[in-house]
């Protein structure tokens, strides 16, 4: 089902403008040259196609022709691999299956991912330099404030949770669990490679005899 | 329905009976006349719903890269644009309309938004196109039939200049479906449409013209007969806001 015209119309118009105010990630986009992504919405059965071109986006419902590659998940699924900083866990875990020209997906994630916009400039467009210099320096001050408060909030918090509570495991087990978890599946693919060469050989043996 | 008079050979121009060649020339000065405004009056009239319908058209074009589309009555380029984007570039666009002034402001718009390098620009008139037989993988004319005085050698024209397999997309004005619509739609083109026009741009006949040229078009039954006798096959049309507009598509073979 193709999500409707106006859905499609605002969403491409969102991102387009999100491009404009960055001039690397539009040249970047550009650079993808004329390239169609397939993008398909599990659960919610909704199918639309990202055209990249010197312009920005297109989005359509519509698009007759091979797609360069397709993404496919659920929502939620779609919306992590956007947040998260590394792509390749989510794809790798199989939440978001990526076919086709899989480079492709990744140098699109990378751009939106690494979109740095200067939000300083973009308000001088609209209140003048100097004003829009000193809003900067507020927000970037709060913005230190806020972190360093939330950094010692989550510390405190994780802290508690993990050590005095031990209702969560702490971040470090957590991480050596997914890479003994990788390690495996690495191995298991090994495994299952060379027990298909085995079988071949025996196959082999057993035709000349 | 144009309807032309034996005797003394007029045809509509709205709901005025004009001489023949009196209509392309009539045509013309509402078009330049409307030309600097027309995506503003556009917008206004359709309340900027003109872009969905032509997005609309646009998907069901079908253009994919490397393709070669001619854009008929593409008078201000904001759907050559779109199929330009997407056709690359590998492909080209031409744009065509009988309009000098409607082409100027379609270059300008294009050349101001980088696309440039695959769009050609023609002046040229639907009923006699200027190119090969079998040069184009689609046509599409938008919201330029019903301004054309023969309609038939129009078709006729479109479907020689495609590629066995290519295809026509017209998108119209048409007979809304929806009961009750007709005479709400009658007041909005009759009374606020002519009313805009003399608040935007000065002109409240030009916009009286383009109401009542709407409701001399043909409907969408009509409009698919017509595409068949031109040699079009697996005719179809897809209404839009309950008929206020339709998009028609037809295959050459």
């Amino acid at each position: 089902m193709q999500p409707p015209a106006t859905l499609l119309s605002i969403i491409e118009a969102a991102a387009n403008r999100y491009l404009a105010m960055d001039p690397v990630a539009l040249r970047r986009m550009a650079e993808l040259q004329d390239r169609v992504l397939e993008v398909e919405l599990l659960d919610v059965d909704m199918r639309f196609f990202v055209l990249t071109d010197g312009q920005g986006v297109q989005i359509l419902g519509r698009f007759e022709g091979e797609p360069d590659a397709r993404l496919r998940g659920t929502p939620l699924a779609m919306m992590r691999l956007g947040l998260s900083g590394d792509a390749s866990r989510q794809l790798f875990a199989g939440d978001v299956e990526i076919s086709g020209d899989t480079e492709l997906g990744q140098r699109f994630k990378q751009i939106l991912d690494e979109i740095d916009i200067d939000w300083e400039e973009q308000l001088s467009h609209v209140t003048g330099d100097v004003v829009a210099h000193q809003a900067g320096r507020v927000v970037r001050g709060l913005a230190g404030w806020a972190r360093q408060a939330a950094g010692s909030l989550e510390q405190d918090t994780g802290e508690f949770l993990q050590e005095e509570a031990r209702l969560v495991p702490a971040r470090s087990e957590v991480e050596a669990f997914v890479e003994q978890v990788d390690e495996l599946r690495t191995d298991v693919d090994r495994l299952e490679a060379r027990v298909r060469r085995l079988q071949a050989r025996v196959s082999d043996n057993s035709n000349n005899n | 329905m144009d309807s032309e008079d034996p005797t003394s050979r007029t045809t509509d121009f709205g709901y005025q009976k004009v001489p023949l060649h009196e209509k392309v020339r009539r045509v013309g000065a509402v078009f330049d006349s409307v030309a600097a405004r027309y995506d503003l009056m556009n917008d206004l009239m359709s309340m900027g719903i003109h872009r969905l319908w032509k997005r609309y058209a646009l998907e069901l074009a079908g253009a994919r890269r490397g393709q070669r589309i001619l854009d008929l009555a593409g008078g201000t380029g904001d759907l050559a644009a779109r199929l330009a984007r997407v056709v690359g570039r590998r492909g080209e666009v031409v744009l065509g309309d009988i309009n000098g002034a409607m082409l100027e402001r379609g270059r300008e718009r294009l050349v101001d938004q980088g696309i440039v390098g695959n769009v050609e620009f023609v002046q040229t008139d639907a009923e006699a196109l200027p190119f090969p037989d079998r040069s184009f993988d689609c046509v599409t004319i938008a919201f330029g039939l019903r301004n054309v005085t023969d309609k038939d050698a129009a078709l006729s024209s479109m479907y020689r200049v495609l590629k066995p397999g290519g295809r026509v997309i017209i998108l119209e004005f048409s007979r809304p479906t929806v009961p009750g619509v007709g005479p709400l739609y009658d007041l909005y083109s009759f009374n606020v449409l002519p009313w805009l026009g003399r608040l935007v741009v000065n002109d409240p006949d030009s916009y009286r013209y383009l109401a009542e040229s709407i409701r001399v078009h043909p409907d969408q039954e009509s409009l698919k007969t017509m595409m068949e006798s031109a040699g079009f096959t697996r005719c179809e049309y897809f209404n839009l806001s309950a008929g206020i507009v339709a998009v028609h598509r037809g295959y050459r073979v």
